[in-house]
């Protein structure tokens, strides 16, 4: 799941990946193609145990690194409050961090400005469609399909964001607090 | 009767060899190693990174390293008794946890929140210590049972949930408060750990109970025949070992900026090895606190200095498993020093 993610913000930003299935292997300078494109400096490829402290000591790392970080991503929200942490202790006030998952706590880090967009998850779905799909299974019905194109089916995605960009579809922190988990 | 004593003064007058003299050396002063590791570490990591050397990153690490070391300074006191504690983290969170829920949820004002929160850990520390001298359970079985036993609490009492700084009163993020001192930025935490080594450190390097640590670690049947409550002294080190690992939560939450009953997961083999690089003898009676600040250090330097050489993660955790069993195997050697 880690590359996974990772790996998907890149192509997001319009980076090469290199190898999909390898973290911190794309050129540390190039350019990206995301948005209005642009070049591009990696500091740094941080672990971050997915949790807040984790999340601080990898940011403060980065920043031992360069003074000039402007956007961070972090594999979930609580790494996202740590790294925010950190570039607060700095000073940096300017960074754009992003993440994802879109509990209810993360899009409440999305309202009150520590994170700047989320990608929001709907594990409900998922548990309730996979349930009904065995219930089904079980009654002799059919199996379920898997999505267009994909390999598994796919129970949706949104950007959470309350500063949209052009270009990309997002819902509000207010919206997705109606549909948010956790 | 004259030939044995010759034979003892001849043996006490013998020319040591250069590598006999450096055994005795560090065997009366054991934080001559971490010392000399740590130096060694900042001078290869400082030349791969000049950044290293920034009083930017030796804060940072500093801060990162805090928690460790406060963790250290409780399993320093117990691996002195030749014991171990595994409950080092599941204590700490649980009274984190308390802390936290106690002032956000309940509205228990924030110092008495954390007041009880020390309590608790205190507690804990003595539930080890009566297992361990009462039933006369060995400590490494204790510890393993209350590790689960803390964690389940701590989970159960917190719902699984975690706690924002933003709903905790300023008295408990006071330990992440920072401020400059010259061109370091130090963290109260940080300031806190440093004030603890040197109240305990003065315990125990100057007091009776400091001494009956010793005594009691190198040889409990010994101690106690010599006149020393081998059992109270015992129950005394678990008990304030609790209270250090209290000090850790508050500090922790500063730090974290949150309260979370999955944070430090890596708490307890952190602390262990801080002391054991820190060149204390895992077998008791040998050792010291500095060493484990300046362990609690080098492995924190360790991880920063292979990040910012651009080495990868997992080799990070290589390096550090090395330096443990160099350090065990110095001990083992520094162990055979001959009077």
């Amino acid at each position: 799941m880690d590359y996974d993610r990772d790996q998907g913000f890149l192509e997001g930003m319009g980076i090469d990946v290199a190898d999909p299935k390898k973290n911190a292997d794309e050129a540390p300078t190039g350019k990206y193609t995301g948005g209005k494109g642009g070049d591009y400096t990696i500091v740094c490829n941080e672990p971050s145990n997915g949790a807040e402290d984790g999340g601080r000591t990898a940011m403060e790392t980065c920043l031992t690194k360069s003074d000039g970080i402007n956007v961070v991503y972090t594999i979930n929200e609580p790494a996202a409050v740590g790294a925010s942490a950190a570039l607060k202790a700095a000073g940096i006030t300017d960074a754009i961090i992003v993440s994802v998952d879109g509990g209810c706590a993360g899009v409440n880090s999305v309202k009150d400005g520590t994170i700047g967009a989320t990608a929001q998850q709907y594990p409900l779905k998922m548990a309730t469609l996979g349930m009904e799909a065995i219930a089904k299974i079980a009654r002799g019905g059919e199996k379920p399909t898997t999505s267009d194109g994909l390999d598994f089916f796919n129970t949706g995605v949104a950007l959470v964001t309350d500063k949209p960009a052009e270009g990309v579809e997002s819902i509000t922190s207010d919206e997705a607090l109606k549909i948010c988990w956790g | 009767m004259s030939s044995t004593s010759a034979a003892a003064a001849e043996f006490a007058r013998r020319q040591q060899s250069p590598l006999q003299k450096i055994q005795h050396l560090l065997h009366g002063h054991p934080w001559l190693s971490p010392l000399f590791l740590l130096v060694v570490t900042f001078v290869v990591f400082s030349i791969l990174n000049p950044r290293f050397a920034s009083a930017n990153a030796q804060s940072l690490l500093l801060q990162q390293v805090a928690v460790v070391a406060c963790l250290a300074i409780g399993q320093t006191l117990v691996i002195l008794t030749a014991g171990i504690d595994l409950s080092v983290g599941a204590i700490t969170i649980l009274a984190m946890m308390v802390m936290a829920t106690l002032a956000a949820d309940q509205g228990v004002p924030g110092i008495l929140a954390i007041l009880i929160g020390i309590a608790l850990a205190v507690g804990a520390g003595i539930l080890n210590g009566i297992l361990v001298t009462r039933v006369g359970l060995p400590p490494f079985i204790v510890t393993l049972g209350t590790l689960s036993i803390f964690t389940a609490i701590a989970l159960l009492y917190s719902g699984g949930s975690s706690i924002q700084n933003n709903r905790l009163p300023d008295i408990i993020n006071f330990t992440g408060e920072s401020f400059a001192i010259g061109p370091f930025r130090v963290t109260v935490g940080v300031l806190m750990v440093l004030a603890l080594y040197c109240i305990v450190g003065f315990a125990l390097t100057q007091t009776a109970w400091g001494r009956h640590i010793f005594a009691v670690g190198d040889d409990a049947e010994s101690a106690r025949l010599s006149g020393v409550a081998s059992k109270r002294i015992l129950l005394s080190v678990y008990t304030v070992a609790g209270l250090i690992y209290g000090f850790a939560a508050w500090i922790q939450i500063g730090r974290a900026g949150s309260a979370t009953a999955n944070g430090i997961p890596d708490a307890n083999l952190d602390s262990i090895t801080a002391v054991v690089i820190g060149g204390t003898s895992l077998f008791g009676g040998r050792g010291g606190l500095i060493g484990s600040l300046l362990g609690a250090i080098i492995v924190g330097s360790f991880t920063l200095g292979l990040s910012l050489a651009g080495v990868d993660q997992q080799w990070r955790l290589f390096a550090i498993g090395v330096l443990v069993i160099v350090a065990v195997s110095v001990d083992q050697w520094i162990r055979k020093v001959k009077a």
